[in-house]
């Protein structure tokens, strides 16, 4: 049945396909656990991506395949964009709130990568579970005012084998029972924790004697060979950096799917509108432009969408020209939409903590989550042990502060927000309000023609008070590490074009149409085909990384849609 | 006893290990290569390229650590501006590995065999990488629905106009001042000249230098991996990495010379200058952090 490795430039995986049962937008980490999932259930799935690949032989069952054609190249990946939104042709717009005009930013905002495999593909991989209260979190808080906290149609139990399954697949290292606060698993980590960096001792010695509990952060680095794919050697220039030896889970759901026989990839392909039935409720045809640039379409029974939440609500806004958006009776498309308040601890240190070695963050710790109506223990999030891995960026920084000369060259030779710098991460939640969410910009268009999409978003005071609460402790941790200077950075105040790539809500689910917009199987209440596959609908954010709940839910949802 | 057989960058590895030749991939201003051995194309004449080149040096100056002129940053941005004149156009290098670091062995320590340079040939380009980096190098003009957005996007003029139009601005500057051109003025002096430059030129010439300096050595710049062993980064590390797993114990171990979960004794970090360290404090205050020691 499988005509693998495909021959047809552009596509992958059996090109002989020719009616799907579902059609996915978006190839990243929940386009990818989706498409397992279905063709798993035996259908036939067609995935249409934006971007490009670069990874050689994706769709070759061959031993050492597949070969990716990324590289510790810093210019490539990070100064020019490679695999990133290319924000001169396709901008996105800001504003902190409706009182703000039309917009006071235009250009990046919240990008993710285009390319094969998504954002996860240029993630360093840290797979936290959410803890069994982020799912009920509107019943713990109550009424926040100004917040929309709501409990998640489901509980962590009934995600937990999806995380087992997402975590198999992935290949997760990790040591089940190192984090004190971690949810219960039903079994250990595939894998043994990799090797810990620099900068995760020293700062775990410092936690350690404040009586915080690190622990070696979840990731799907493989810390061994894990089915045909080699270990991660540490090369430093992960986050950000797509893998040059595969050694990171980032696409093993969309290989086993394009391996299959039942899954074809279209890349460079961008879903420009759904197409509906008269009556609205039923998706036909998904449109897309082609790589030239042409307009194709396919169809299929049904449609999931993966683009990513903000550009699936995008998606849903463009699919009804001068309507209110594509299943949006209840008004929440787009709205409720999230990322971590990252509060960043700065310290700066005496030695060189070469962060461009190691895989960008090999531990953390969870005490500073916090613990729902505790007044002591306010919800921050996990706080992950960071540092600086790239030169270019490093440099950079300098000369945008101004300097230049033999000032400019002190910096570049002292490198204190470079080879001295350490950074505790805090993925503070961030509560969900229906004043922060994306639509369509009324003026701005992409290279396409396409309306783009308008961030309207600023932080509410539950996660700023939690700010205020951890960041002095952030602080107290790096004095207890050895660090010379310690200060919490200014990044992420209100006003500010927020960067986060944890991208959450625009489509929350929940079992009232009137007040969720997909249900509990994150079909649209709306659209009978038509199911979210992405971080949309989250209605809460959680304190821990995003993407392997994300893919647990995706698995979920596409058992269900069967 | 290799099973493989040699892949040309061993063999120089081995053969520069032995003394008998000096390895030298990237001969002084020859940059990078197209798969057929033709060099990069350039843009700038060299009075810009001399022009230029004086203003980077000022702004990165040489001493006990190379700065722009050495690492050659110049070079780095004339392929840049004549990216387009290569094909496929000399943007993002392919990739995965540059040859600088070698295969693991067994246990998982380095091997003899070195990967092939992948960085000396390019992608090609998507139509929106191309659409993008067309206007970035020629201007929203230059490329149908580039300038979709004006006038709430300004018109952007190409970096190639940019560095045109401040090259000869640089140059005039230098002559009204008596000198022959900005190479002759003094270097303390120079910096101030890039104040009678477009405003898009002042943003992005420093960002290029550094660039130049910093970025992989096939771009152009960092000749030989220069600045990057000057200023103590460890620079492109695979396929080698810096654990090595040996599948006999089942266990990852450091790379003893480059050591991940320890300080690095040959590179322990410089301690802070002391412009630097005040800096730092100052910015500690602002932020209501704490100084420790
Ligand atoms: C540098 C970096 C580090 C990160 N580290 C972590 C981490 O350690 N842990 C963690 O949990 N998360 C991390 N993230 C976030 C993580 O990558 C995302 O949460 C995750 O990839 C989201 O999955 P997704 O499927 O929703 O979207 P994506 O993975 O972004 O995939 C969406 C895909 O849809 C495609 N697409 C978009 N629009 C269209 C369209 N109109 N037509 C066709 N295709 C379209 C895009 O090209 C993209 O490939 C990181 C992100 C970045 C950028």
């Amino acid at each position: 049945m499988s005509s693998n490795p495909s021959r047809v430039p552009g596509i992958l995986g059996n090109t002989s396909l020719a009616r799907f049962d579902a059609v996915i937008v978006g190839s990243g980490a929940g386009g990818g656990a989706t498409a397992l999932a279905l063709a798993d259930a035996g259908l036939n799935v067609c995935i249409l991506e934006a971007g490009p690949n670069y990874f050689l032989g994706l769709d070759d069952p061959a031993p050492g395949n597949p070969k990716p054609l990324f590289a510790n190249d810093e210019l490539a990946l990070t100064s020019r964009k490679l695999i990133h939104q290319q924000t001169r042709v396709e901008p996105r717009t800001f504003r902190p709130s409706e009182t703000d005009g039309e917009r006071t930013v235009i250009g990046e905002v919240n990008t993710l990568p285009k390319t094969v495999g998504g954002a996860w593909v240029h993630a360093d991989m840290k797979v936290p579970r959410f803890a069994p209260f982020d799912f009920h979190l509107g019943t713990d808080l109550g009424a926040v005012p100004g917040a929309d906290f709501a409990d998640w149609p489901l509980d962590y139990s009934e995600l937990e084998p999806f995380y087992a399954e997402a975590e198999r697949i992935g290949g997760a290292q990790g040591l089940a029972g190192a984090d004190p606060f971690a949810a219960w698993r039903s079994g250990p980590y595939p894998m043994a924790p990799g090797a810990p960096m620099f900068v995760s001792e020293v700062l775990s010695r410092g936690a350690r004697a404040l009586g915080l509990n690190p622990f070696p952060y979840p990731g799907l680095q493989n810390s061994r060979p894990y089915e045909g794919q080699p270990p991660c050697n540490d090369c430093g220039l992960c986050s950000g950096y797509g893998c040059p030896i595969n050694a990171k889970g980032s696409v093993n759901h969309l290989r086993r799917a394009l391996l299959s026989g039942r899954v074809q990839l279209r890349s460079e392909c961008t879903v420009v509108r759904l197409v509906t039935d008269a009556s609205g409720r039923t998706v036909t045809r998904v449109e897309y432009l082609d790589p030239e640039g042409n307009l194709d379409g396919v169809s299929g029974d049904r449609v999931f969408l993966a683009a990513s939440p903000i550009e699936s609500a995008r998606l849903c806004f463009l699919s009804d020209p001068g309507g209110p958006g594509l299943g949006n009776s209840s008004g929440l498309l787009g709205r409720h939409l999230m990322f971590h308040h990252q509060t960043i601890g700065v310290g700066i240190y005496p030695m060189n903590l070469h962060g461009e070695r190691g895989k960008s963050v090999s531990h953390g710790f969870s005490d500073f989550r916090g613990v729902p109506g505790d007044p002591n223990r306010p919800l921050g999030g996990i706080v992950e042990f960071g540092t600086n891995s790239e030169k270019i960026t490093d440099a950079i920084q300098y000369a945008d502060l101004g300097f230049r000369g033999e000032a400019l060259k002190r910096f570049l030779r002292s490198s204190p927000l470079g080879g001295h710098i350490a950074v505790l991460i805090m993925q503070g939640e961030d509560a969900p309000q229906a004043i922060n969410r994306i639509d369509l910009d009324p003026a701005v268009r992409d290279i396409n023609g396409l309306p783009v999409p308008r961030i309207t978003y600023q932080p509410h005071a539950f996660e700023l008070a939690a700010r205020e609460f951890y960041g002095p402790k952030l602080i107290a941790l790096h004095g207890a590490s050895g660090a010379q200077f310690g200060f919490v950075s200014p990044v992420y105040e209100g006003g500010k074009t927020p960067t986060g790539r944890h991208i959450m809500g625009t489509s929350r689910m929940g079992t009232d149409p009137g007040r969720s917009v997909v249900d509990a199987h994150c079909r649209f209440h709306d659209v009978g085909n038509l199911f979210a596959a992405d971080g949309a609908p989250f209605p809460t954010s959680s304190g821990y990384n995003p993407t392997l709940t994300i893919q647990a839910l995706a698995i979920r949802t596409a058992r269900a849609a069967v | 006893m290799l099973d493989a057989p040699l892949r040309r960058r061993t063999l120089l590895r081995i053969v520069s290990a032995g003394g008998v030749i000096a390895l030298a991939p990237w001969p002084s201003g020859c940059g990078n290569a197209d798969p057929s051995g033709k060099p990069l194309a350039r843009f700038l004449t060299p009075d810009e390229y001399r022009t230029l080149e004086a203003l980077a040096e000022a702004i990165v100056p040489e001493g006990e650590q190379i700065g722009a002129r050495g690492a050659r940053s110049l070079d780095f941005i004339d392929f840049l501006l004549a990216a387009f004149d290569n094909d496929p156009p000399a943007i993002y290098a392919r990739g995965p590995f540059s040859g600088r670091k070698p295969f693991p062995a067994a246990d998982g320590g380095p091997s003899p065999d070195f990967p092939e340079n992948d960085f000396e040939t390019y992608r090609p380009l998507t139509r929106m990488q191309e659409h993008s980096m067309r206007i970035d190098l020629y201007g929203s003009e230059s490329v149908s629905g580039g300038n979709i957005n004006a006038p709430l996007v300004p018109a952007w003029p190409g970096l190639r106009a940019i560095y045109r139009a401040a090259a000869a601005t640089l140059a005039a500057g230098a002559e009204a001042q008596g000198y022959a051109d900005l190479a002759a003025v003094p270097l303390a002096e120079r910096l101030g000249a890039i104040e009678a430059t477009s405003p898009e030129f002042r943003s992005v010439f420093p960002v290029n230098v550094l660039q130049g300096m910093f970025a992989a050595p096939e771009y152009g710049g960092n000749a030989d991996a220069v600045a990057w062993r000057d200023y103590q980064w460890g620079g492109d590390s695979q396929p080698l990495g810096y654990t090595f797993y040996d599948p006999a114990t089942d266990t990852l171990r450091d790379n003893p010379e480059q050591p991940n979960q320890t300080l690095d004794p040959r590179w322990p970090g410089r301690p802070l200058e002391p412009e630097v360290e005040a800096f730092i404090n100052t910015i500690t205050i602002v932020q209501g952090g704490q100084r420790f020691f």
